[in-house]
């Protein structure tokens, strides 16, 4: 898949026209015709290829190794086997005590301190809440 | 046209059909089974602990209470694992040389925690207070087990949501008088091991249980009730605890908030 993509965009050669060439396609041309590039006025197969793949003129199968079908079984079955993922049992859980405890500190209630912070006006008092 | 299956096919299907349906069932009954098995809720297991710590050593032999090392158990949703000077207050005068207990002497000399195994560890989407049950009349070995005979310790319940909701929808066949919380040994009442409960006046501000006392020796008091049976004694402790009824109790919000 890959490689042939490779050959589709990569491996476009700069078309080898000369201006007899050029002169030569565009001899019964009249009225407006614009070309964006070299490449389109020689309008190789290569280029024609390269231009069909990225912008397809009909849509067509999908053109990945796995199919429609496939993918909607890979996705029913994980969609049927998601709730499997519940059924583990914990990890093992650390637990870290301190190895000197704060004095006051009762773990899982706040710890409130009195304090005060300046400010133009004068020293602001403040109560401070902290959770662990 | 010949048959393509012959008569026997039509047994085959039916077979196949009843082996669908009995697959099924195995594997719901299976899977029920390996959910509640020891190994996914570590019911009874002894996890290797960085020290081989014994509750039984230190509560049945030395008589250590709980709230020695587990001190916010009244005050707090968690009881407390003491830090590392709390086993020093003895361990830096007896066992200083023990081998077992160098990972305390280094966490006390590095300041780095010793890392325990947590052997009740409820999922994170439980709310759960000790501080509630215990002011509330469910004692330590109602939930732990006898920790004070556990050499290692290990959960004694599943802690699985029906473990839960059977006490929940019924919270009287286990409740105790407060003052025999911390009792590993504390059993049921019955008429030959009776308790006494009276009733006092209501406080403001401390638990609500403060304002019932019991006894398990005769007080020779007329004020005090005398019960005989764990069914007398909870549907008392329900209505003089406070205890809400098993509908809000079992209620989704009260452990999932």
């Amino acid at each position: 898949m890959s490689e042939m993509k490779n050959n589709l965009v990569g491996t476009i050669q700069p078309a080898p026209l000369t201006l007899e060439q050029v002169r030569e396609k565009l001899k019964n041309v009249r009225g407006k015709k614009y070309w964006r590039s070299v490449d389109e006025l020689a309008d190789t197969p290569e280029f024609q290829a390269a231009v069909e793949k990225e912008f397809p003129s009909s849509p067509h199968a999908w053109g990945d190794e796995v199919s429609r079908r496939g993918f909607l079984k890979f996705m029913g079955a994980s969609a049927a086997l998601a709730g499997l993922a519940g059924c583990t049992k914990q990890p093992d859980e650390p637990i870290y005590p301190y190895v000197k405890a704060p004095e006051d500190l009762v773990l899982g209630k706040p710890n409130y301190f009195a304090t005060a912070m300046p400010f133009v006006t004068g020293a602001v008092p403040l109560l401070v809440k902290t959770d662990q | 046209m010949a048959q393509i299956f012959d008569r026997s096919s039509n047994a085959l299907a039916r077979a196949s059909l009843v082996l669908t349906g009995l697959i099924v069932i195995g594997l719901g009954v299976t899977l029920d089974a390996l959910q509640r098995s020891p190994w996914v809720t570590r019911q009874g297991q002894r996890p290797d602990q960085p020290v081989p710590f014994s509750h039984k050593h230190h509560v049945q032999g030395l008589g250590l209470q709980c709230q020695y090392c587990h001190v916010t158990v009244e005050k707090s949703s968690y009881a407390g694992i003491p830090p590392t000077k709390t086993c020093m207050n003895c361990h830096a005068q007896i066992w200083t040389n023990a081998q077992l207990l160098e990972p305390v002497r280094e966490s006390w000399a590095t300041g780095k925690s010793i890392p325990w195994i947590k052997v009740h560890d409820l999922p994170d989407y439980v709310y759960f207070s000790h501080e509630i049950h215990v002011n509330k009349g469910v004692g330590c070995a109602s939930c732990h087990g006898r920790v004070d005979q556990m050499p290692l310790m290990y959960a004694e319940n599943t802690l699985q949501m029906e473990w839960c909701l059977n006490c929940h929808r019924n919270p009287a066949k286990n409740l105790r008088p407060t003052s025999e919380i911390y009792n590993n040994s504390w059993e049921k009442p019955a008429v030959e091991r009776p308790v006494w409960c009276a009733l006092g006046d209501e406080k403001t501000g401390v638990p609500t249980a403060q304002s019932v006392s019991c006894t398990t020796q005769e007080p020779g008091l007329t004020s005090y009730k005398k019960f005989t049976s764990q069914d007398e004694l909870g549907s008392f402790l329900v209505d003089h605890y406070k205890i809400r009824t098993p509908n809000e109790l079992s209620s989704c919000e009260v452990c999932h908030r």
